[in-house]
């Protein structure tokens, strides 16, 4: 079903006036994506299910806020599910020292190579970062946070979080390349 | 292949990706949920209502130990008043004791009409028992079959421990200033007594249990709530100014760029009771109506950044279309905030203050809660940059805020009944206007003035 403005326009006005139906239809329209948001960020699929269900309903809650000519509605929503992603581990501590790393301009990676890995694969990959830089990875690069916007949700400078970032590129080129290695082996 | 392609290229893979889901069990759990932030808040409000009643009780039972835990001059008083009252008769006298060792024989039980006057002054809170009673009356007309023969050459203090002849042949003027405290025990049993009415017998003696409260059952708190022997419930109208602002503890993209802050106007207007609970604290209820001016100038900065923006138009039909507006043809322009064109607020404050008075003027600075709804609506901006008022139906939101208040309430009374009001207040609101995560935070803070007229309705 193509998405018009008009259509969403009466989904947000119905969970305005907290109506089921068009509460259900906005978990059915966007359940997968969101889900598949917040499991980039979890660290087991249990605690990705309570961030979705933490991010409907606080999407409920909120919903007065959505402002379209911000932004579309998956958007926000998207943005939703990464903060609740963030308060979900906030009680856990990071380790978020400021290390200086200089990587090299260019990646060891051919396009070629990366095309044929599955997503799951390289979510899998993803999730085996640090924490702390599977988090700022994860908001630089799926979702177009900027570092002030990733110092501000977690605390943290935004020198750290061009540093984690850094770390994360570099974990992920060498666990790539290791996958890579491991594959022409097996040929 | 650079970062930025291996980035873009891993974005790419990721957008649209879904992971299977069963949106129906999904459902259900976010129902279980809602229902459950229900259940939370229901439970909050019966722990505030229970709270809140807690508090009467306190104040309404502090009543009753502030009026039995009279002071020995109260209790001095109630004495002199009932030795002069037509009921005195009910202590009686036993005219067959020697003429020499006089006594009062006391009952051990009272008549009931002078245990209901006792019971009647202990609960009551009569103003009699306030400090307002009736003149103290040494009493003139002392029966003559009272007097003993045994003449002292000189009026004797009265000592509780060493029983004295209760009345000497030679009249004794019954001096107030010279009694002895109360609290020294009395003789046992029927003995001789100092010159203490029946009902000043019957607070030490056991049959007083009946009537009288340990110390230990007397509220701490009793001096807070004790309720004055004058007070009641007044009402009021007030009306005022303040300016308003937010705070910017965050974001970049705050709505409300700093550089374009400045103090806004709000008028508001409201009604309210309060209700003396003690000698010095007051509790205040009302209803408030704010209306805030909410016109702001700031500069656009997407469109700053030279992208082209697309506007969403909502019509009131529910038809959307879309304007573009083209990059770089704004730069700055007068725009109204689409959720703070008009901000209006039913709020219903309660305050507790604390009352000092300096003359016709009482001074009461309070703190206070205030909890209400905001409705927020606005406008969006036609082609031109311009709000247009014709189309602003989805732009509507209703929010349930709590705040907190302070101030100072001057008093001046008029008259009687009638009190001028002026109270500089300030307020700031504990919740964002914006979202949990949006990345512009903002709290309203208020600082005005309310000019009223307080009227006194009732005395208790």
């Amino acid at each position: 079903m193509s998405e018009t403005a008009h259509d969403i326009f009466a989904l947000v006005q119905g969970c305005i006036r907290r109506q089921p139906a068009s509460q259900k239809e906005l978990v059915r329209r966007y359940a997968a994506t969101l889900l598949s948001v917040a499991r980039r960020y979890a660290r087991n699929p249990s605690d990705a299910d309570d961030i979705l269900q933490d991010c409907f309903v606080l999407a409920f809650k909120k919903i007065e806020s959505y402002d379209p000519a911000r932004g579309s509605l998956i958007g926000w929503l998207r943005k939703i599910a990464v903060n609740c992603a963030l308060a979900h581990y906030r009680n856990y501590r990071f380790n978020y020292e400021r290390a200086a790393e200089i990587l090299p301009e260019n990646v060891d990676i051919s396009s070629d190579v990366l095309s044929k890995l599955a997503f799951e694969d390289i979510m899998a990959l993803v999730n085996t970062l640090p924490d702390g830089a599977r988090e700022v990875f994860n908001m630089a690069v799926f979702d177009d946070f900027s570092h002030d916007e990733i110092a501000a949700a977690l605390g943290i400078p935004a020198g750290t979080s061009r540093s984690l970032l850094s770390r994360g590129r570099r974990l992920l080129q060498e666990k790539i390349l290791k996958l890579q290695s491991n594959e022409l082996a097996r040929i | 292949m650079n970062w930025q392609e291996f980035e873009e290229q891993l974005k790419k893979q990721a957008e649209g990706h879904e992971t299977p889901v069963d949106t129906e069990a999904l459902w259900s759990r976010v129902q279980t949920r809602k229902r459950r932030r229900f259940v939370l808040f229901f439970w909050w409000l019966l722990g505030a209502a229970g709270l809140m009643g807690g508090a009467y009780w306190i104040a309404a039972r502090s009543q009753q130990p502030s009026a039995v835990s009279t002071s020995q001059e109260e209790i001095q008083q109630i004495a002199r008043t009932n030795v002069n009252a037509p009921d005195s008769s009910s202590v009686s006298i036993n005219e067959t004791a020697p003429v020499s060792n006089p006594t009062l024989n006391v009952p051990k039980t009272t008549s009931p009409k002078t245990a209901g006057a006792i019971r009647t002054s202990q609960h009551k809170n009569t103003p009699s028992l306030a400090g307002t009673s009736p003149k103290t009356v040494i009493p003139k007309d002392l029966p003559s079959h009272l007097i003993t023969d045994a003449a002292p050459s000189s009026p004797q203090p009265l000592n509780p421990s060493t029983p004295q002849p209760l009345i000497s042949s030679t009249p004794q003027p019954l001096n107030p200033s010279t009694s002895q405290p109360f609290s020294t025990p009395p003789p046992p049993g029927n003995e001789a007594i100092p010159l203490l009415p029946t009902y000043i017998r019957l607070l030490q003696s056991p049959a007083a249990d009946e009537f009288v409260l340990p110390e230990s059952f007397i509220s701490p708190y009793a001096p807070l709530f004790a309720v004055p022997a004058k007070s009641g419930y007044q009402v009021g109208i007030q009306s005022g100014i303040s300016y308003w602002n937010v705070f910017h503890p965050s974001g970049p993209d705050a709505v409300f760029p700093r550089a374009n802050e400045r103090l806004l106007e709000a008028v508001h207007a409201g009604a309210f009771f309060q209700k003396q609970m003690g000698r010095r604290l007051i509790i205040r209820a009302g209803l408030q109506y704010q209306r805030y001016n909410a016109v702001f100038r700031w500069q656009e900065s997407s469109i700053l950044a030279n992208q082209p923006r697309q506007v969403h138009n909502y019509h009131s039909d529910g038809h959307v279309d879309t304007t573009y507006i083209p990059s770089g043809t704004l730069v700055e322009k007068t725009r109204t905030v689409r959720q703070y064109n008009y901000v209006s607020s039913w709020m219903l404050p309660v305050d507790f203050k604390w009352r000092i008075p300096a003359g016709r003027t009482t001074l009461m600075p309070f703190l206070g809660v205030q909890a209400g709804f905001q409705s927020q609506s606005g406008a969006l901006l036609n082609a031109n940059g311009q709000p247009d008022f014709s189309r602003y139906k989805s732009i509507y939101k209703t929010l349930f805020n709590l705040g907190l208040r302070t101030g100072i309430s001057t008093e001046w009374r008029i008259n009687e009944r009638n009190h001028l009001l002026i109270e500089p207040w300030g307020s700031v609101d504990l919740r964002s206007r914006t979202g949990r995560f949006n990345p512009a935070y903002e709290q309203f803070w208020q600082a005005g003035v309310s000019v009223g007229v307080v009227r006194m309705m009732s005395y208790e």
